[in-house]
């Protein structure tokens, strides 16, 4: 995972990033939501995790 | 006789069979009682007087539920889909409410409750205009798998639910999260929110990506991401805002020093926004390692906001047939 970046490069390269993305306004805005009628895919199945959901083990200070 | 006399005899005579049946029921013979309600239900059926049998097979299943009789209960819901379907029954607020309160009162233990909800929401997908079936259907659907401990179906309903859906879903990753942290300290592992949080927050930002639904991806980053780092206090982060042309809310990333993943997952939400290719190929570009990690889902995103058709996967035989019969790939 070290390939990734240092955290230098990280912020570099997020600060650059967020500059060229914010450079005009975006296709679709911060509250688009296709409507469900209109959904045709539903994308990929996530995988798996390894570890099990306990509903009854929700934690005290929750 | 007039039919509104007609329609008071009838009402009469449903309103002295669900008594009959009530005192069956309290009598605590299910048996008789699921079966002569069925018997009166199919002659309504017959004679196409489907109001009196949907509203007769409704309140039947109702307290057979109430009474914990799951089989008899959940052989009249299937009963009554077989009505809606037969009289056509459109999918609307009274439609799908019966059914709501009905699956509510089912077991979480139930055996026939999976069976149950594919067949409400076949009937769903059937009569109402969502390929997927009615959302509202699905919140309660969710919220009943969930109960059920049948954690990924029940993520797949929450994702197609109502907005009620977006904060149970998220409630639900959240807490499943602090369980698998929970799991790795008690195995003596030091920090292991730091490696597994991706896993999960990427559950949430993909599932809402995936169905072009903004909105609930930048809620759902805002909530978990909240929960994050007040639960783990020695988290390092600096917050940057960026003002967005046309947007009236900044774009605010939680940029983490430990922790890329979730940069990433942030900064892809906002790509998608733009459907700007270049961007999208410069973010796997630089998240190089994530982009493995996440192929087959940053693959559907490609083709769906940025129109990158996927890389056909090669199969020597079939190319190497093709070239021979003079075809052309």
């Amino acid at each position: 995972m070290s390939a990734v970046a240092t955290p230098v490069s990280e912020k570099e390269f997020t600060s650059k990033f967020l500059t060229l993305a914010t450079l005009n306004e975006p296709v679709l805005s911060s509250n688009y939501q296709k409507s469900l009628k209109d959904v045709s895919a539903l994308g990929v199945a996530l995988p798996a995790l390894k570890y099990r959901y306990n509903p009854k083990r929700v934690k005290k200070n929750q | 006789m007039t039919t509104e006399n007609k329609n008071s005899v009838i009402q009469q005579k449903l309103a002295k069979t669900l008594h009959r049946f009530e005192s069956k029921i309290a009598a605590g013979d299910y048996y008789e009682a699921h079966q002569t309600l069925r018997t009166i239900a199919n002659r309504y059926v017959r004679a196409r007087t489907y109001e009196l049998a949907i509203e007769l097979v409704s309140q039947g299943a109702t307290s057979l539920l109430k009474a914990k009789q799951g089989g008899s209960g959940t052989d009249l819901i299937f009963y009554l889909l077989e009505i809606y379907d037969q009289a056509e029954v459109t999918v609307d607020e009274g439609s799908t409410g019966r059914l709501i309160q009905l699956l509510v009162l089912i077991e979480p233990t139930e055996p026939n409750m999976k069976d149950v909800i594919t067949g409400m929401n076949n009937w769903s997908i059937k009569f109402s205009d969502f390929k997927f079936g009615d959302p509202y259907l699905h919140n309660v659907i969710a919220l009943k798998l969930f109960e059920g401990e049948h954690i990924y179906e029940a993520e797949r309903y929450f994702m197609l639910g109502t907005h009620d859906s977006v904060g149970k879903y998220i409630e639900l990753v959240w807490n499943w999260f602090v369980q698998a942290v929970d799991e790795e300290i008690q195995k003596g592992i030091n920090t292991p929110q730091l490696t597994l949080v991706g896993d999960f927050f990427s559950r949430l930002i993909f599932n809402y990506l995936f169905i072009s639904n903004i909105k609930f991806a930048n809620e759902a980053k805002e909530k978990f991401l909240k929960q994050y780092v007040e639960e783990y206090p020695d988290l390092e982060y600096e917050i940057i805002s960026k003002r967005i042309p046309g947007q009236d809310e900044d774009f605010k990333l939680v940029l983490f020093k430990d922790c890329y993943e979730l940069n990433f997952l942030q900064l892809l939400i906002l790509t998608c926004q733009t459907k700007n290719k270049a961007l999208f190929q410069s973010l796997n570009e630089h998240y190089k390692e994530l982009k493995i990690k996440f192929a087959p889902q940053l693959e559907f995103l490609g083709q769906e906001y940025f129109g990158i058709q996927a890389q056909r996967q090669s199969n020597f035989l079939q190319d190497m047939m093709s070239g021979l019969l003079g075809g052309s790939k």
